[in-house]
């Protein structure tokens, strides 16, 4: 028996594979155009649309500290549509704070956040910015000579003083009088500041002393050492200068800032005088608070970096909309002992094996 | 819908099925490759717009140095050439600065383009007052501003470097996103054509297959054919293709063969069945004109020999012995001219009237015969000399011994569209065996032809002749009711053969 139904499977067949081919030239189409799209979509990025440009200078931008200030910073200004920009960035060369002003003052920013020297080229630099509209906000060290709108960070006498609480537990009032405490400070800080700081430290002092008045007591020796920090090196080689020079060594060692803590500390390990010299640091980085833990640096003041980069934001805003704001908005500081340090390090871990 | 296409399809041809089952592949490959190469052109266009931008802000660099350089060198200089080169720079980079739009590449790079361009605004103020305080010859003013503009171009440089920097880095991550995208799209494309190859070579194999595999089978169905073998069994389709009209037309071309086969066996057998009776027929006819033949050295003597006797009488004036020698002689005549031929039913009456009056002169008047005739049946054709042996059979086996008065009636009348002939005696009558034997031939010897008064034409040889001519089986029939109750015999003609 023949049979002829060739014709209805050859249109089965034909109909079947023409619709298969079609669906995977759809296939294709579908991919291309996902593709293409997400091309698009990857090359253009979103329309800005920001109300302020405000510039953050500072003259280490890549601390520890300053990195978190930012961060807040940056935080804050979103919030107000607003954008923070680290004008260091991407520059092809390590420029200077003041060389970083100047861009920023050129650059016609409707906000300037400055940390770093305080000269006269700076405070020329301020007041031009301001004279042309643009707010300045100055951080840590105060550029008081110029026409800043505002003065974000500690009073030295405060920081004075919370140094002096943390050498109180250090001292021994009957033979302090021949302990030498040394106070490493910026070379370019005004002298009235570190003033300040001594000052408030013997204030203290003298104050707790004043409980006794039967004995007298001599007050330990203050020394004032200036950091030459012209360049990214200096402060390290300066630091292992007092070891290396000097006759006496300190017997309490007190930093300003993050970096100084940090050679300070490695400068005392690497010369075996743990212990014998007494640090007491500033801010609480990882590296820092590892050291209190582990008692290379008996304390430090660590400053409320969040609190900072906001203040100094919201001051540019209030400037930026009422045409003033404070001259002065102070930071929150607090002392990491050990055992603060040991639950700060513990509470990280915590946050970092949730993540 | 699909029924429609469906139809379409059936109807048209092998070559245009095939050109369309090669046509939507190719079609749909060219689609897909010009899709891929639309895609992957526009992508390629993107790859070269990528770097624009850092080409822009590489000659915004160069400009920014032949300005700042043209700027120096009037200064030095105070020429009208360094001048105008300040002026043409000058002129192009604020162009190139007017140019830059960077709105939609995020903010950082924005921010980056803001600076730029308003550092730019200051420094070509900048540059601007330099050249007038130059002019004016105003030396403090240009020495101060001058270097002014010395930092601010360092200043420029460097952040045009960095936005520069910036989008290169930007920009080679898009590349790699680019040349990925475009070697996943060279990939799937690829896949795609290979695919739809693959698709394509199945559908073009079973289509084809399709199509050829009723061709072999027609091919081995006609081979079958060829080989004498007939019996196959082709089922179409109504397609309108070719190998559907070659189906068609080999099933009805087989069909016509098995037709015309089957008529030519008929045909065979037909002529082959008439060639059978035709020699039946001349064997019979041989037989009676052997015993006709027989007959005739007497009959051409008794003819002679009655004519002169009939003169003779007739002279003598006896009438009776005239019309007793004509009547003889009318029955051998007819006798001898009528063997070969068929005659009409009024012929065979007058053969059986002269044939019992001649009885009755011989056997003075034993025999009591009537006859019954429809008149309108008489020019009926038969085969001749199929009445008188049944009568002479009559006589010889029914009549001729019984005591009593014999008669023979003869009736021939019509019943639909056949003619009976009848012939009865009230004789002895015959068995129903012996009737039996008489119809089925076997009793061929035992009546009439070996008796001496008979003219030699038996039962049989009627029977035989009046099947041949009539091309019937039952021809006659034979009744008797018993032993002395007579027997009826009754000839059944068609009124047309």
């Amino acid at each position: 028996m023949q049979k002829f139904e060739y014709s209805d499977k050859s249109f089965r067949f034909m109909i079947i594979g023409t619709l298969i081919m079609i669906a995977a030239a759809a296939f294709t189409g579908i991919v291309f155009r996902v593709i293409t799209q997400t091309m698009q979509n990857v090359e253009q990025e979103e329309t800005v649309t920001f109300d302020k440009h405000y510039a953050f200078v500072t003259d280490d931008s890549e601390s520890d500290l300053w990195k978190e200030v930012f961060d807040a910073a940056d935080e804050q200004a979103k919030e107000y549509n607003a954008y923070l920009e680290d004008l260091s960035v991407g520059l092809g060369r390590d420029y200077s704070a003041e060389e970083l002003l100047r861009i920023a003052v050129n650059s016609k920013m409707d906000g300037i956040i400055y940390s770093g020297p305080a000269g006269k080229r700076v405070t020329e630099l301020i007041d031009k910015a301001v004279d042309e509209g643009i707010g300045v906000v100055v951080l840590q060290n105060d550029v008081e000579t110029s026409k800043r709108q505002c003065y974000v960070g500690l009073n030295y006498y405060e920081l004075g003083q919370m140094y002096a609480l943390q050498i109180d537990r250090l001292i021994d009032p009957e033979n302090m009088g021949e302990m030498t405490i040394d106070v490493l400070v910026d070379g370019d800080m005004a002298e009235g500041a570190s003033n300040l700081i001594v000052m408030a430290i013997e204030d203290h002092i003298r104050e707790r002393l004043g409980d006794n008045e039967e004995e007298e007591y001599d007050l330990p020796e203050m020394v004032v050492t200036r950091i030459d920090a012209e360049d990214i090196f200096s402060a390290e080689e300066s630091i292992r200068n007092i070891f290396l020079e000097k006759d006496s060594l300190p017997d309490i060692m007190l930093c300003v800032n993050g970096v100084y803590t940090r050679c300070a500390c490695q400068a005392v390990v690497d010369y075996n005088l743990v212990g014998q010299i007494q640090i007491i640091g500033y801010f609480a980085n990882d590296t820092i608070l590892d050291a209190v833990d582990k008692q290379v640096i008996s304390s430090t003041v660590s400053v409320d970096t969040n609190e900072m980069g906001r203040s100094s934001i919201q001051a540019l805003y209030e400037y930026n909309s009422m045409g003033y704001t404070n001259s002065y908005l102070p930071v929150a500081t607090e002392i990491v002992d050990q055992k603060k340090a040991h639950q700060m390090i513990e509470a990280k871990n915590d946050r970092t094996g949730e993540e | 819908m699909i029924g429609l296409i469906r139809r379409k399809w059936n109807n048209a041809s092998v070559r245009l099925k095939m050109l369309i089952s090669f046509i939507i592949p190719v079609v749909l490959i060219l689609a897909v490759n010009i899709y891929m190469y639309i895609s992957i052109n526009n992508m390629i266009a993107r790859v070269d717009e990528i770097y624009v931008v850092n080409v822009t802000l590489n000659d915004l660099s160069e400009d920014l140095t032949f300005l700042q350089n043209s700027m120096k060198e009037y200064l030095e200089s105070k020429s009208t050439g360094a001048l105008n080169d300040y002026y043409r720079a000058e002129q192009d980079y604020r162009n190139g600065i007017a140019s830059l739009d960077l709105k939609n590449s995020g903010t950082a790079v924005y921010a980056m383009q803001e600076n730029i361009i308003n550092q730019s605004e200051n420094y070509l103020q900048l540059t601007g007052d330099t050249i007038t305080a130059k002019r004016g010859r105003n030396v403090e003013k240009y020495k101060a501003t001058y270097e002014e503009t010395v930092e601010m171009y360092s200043d420029l440089q460097a952040c045009l470097y960095a936005l520069n920097n910036k989008q290169f880095k930007k920009n080679t991550g898009d590349y790699s996103i680019l040349l990925s995208s475009l070697r996943s799209m060279e990939m799937i494309t690829i896949l795609i054509l290979f695919f739809i190859g693959i698709v394509n070579v199945f559908v073009v194999f079973l289509v084809t297959k399709s199509m050829t595999l009723p061709l072999i089978d027609l091919s081995q169905a006609a081979n079958e054919v060829a080989g004498g073998n007939f019996d196959v069994s082709v089922t179409t389709t109504d397609g309108g293709d070719e190998i559907s009209v070659v189906s068609r037309a080999f099933k009805q071309m087989l069909g016509s063969i098995q037709n015309y086969i089957g008529e030519i066996k008929d045909s065979v057998m037909r002529e082959s069945m008439l060639k059978e009776h035709e020699l039946v027929m001349e064997n019979r006819m041989k037989e009676v004109q052997l015993r006709s033949l027989q007959a005739q050295i007497n009959p051409h003597f008794l003819f002679n020999t009655l004519n002169a006797g009939e003169q003779l009488a007739m002279m003598e004036g006896a009438d009776k012995t005239t019309e007793f020698i004509e009547n003889m002689a009318d029955f051998f005549r007819y006798n001898i001219k009528k063997i070969d031929n068929d005659a009409s039913i009024a012929e065979e009456i007058a053969l059986v009237d002269k044939y019992v009056y001649i009885l009755n002169v011989r056997f003075t008047g034993e025999i009591h015969y009537s006859k019954d005739i429809d008149e309108e049946v008489t020019e009926v054709r038969v085969p001749s000399m199929i009445l008188q042996p049944i009568v002479e059979n009559a006589v010889n086996y029914g009549i001729r011994d019984i005591d009593w008065e014999g008669h023979i009636d003869l009736k021939v009348y019509r019943q639909n569209s056949d003619v009976l002939l009848s012939i009865r005696d009230n004789g002895i009558g015959m068995s129903q065996d012996k009737i039996d034997r008489i119809l089925s031939g076997e009793a061929v010897g035992e009546v009439s032809a070996d008796h001496a008064a008979s003219n030699g034409i038996g039962l049989g040889n009627v029977i035989e002749r009046l099947q041949i001519f009539t091309g019937q089986r039952d021809v006659m029939e034979i009744f008797s009711e018993g032993e002395n109750k007579g027997t009826e015999f009754i000839i059944r003609v068609p009124m047309h053969v």
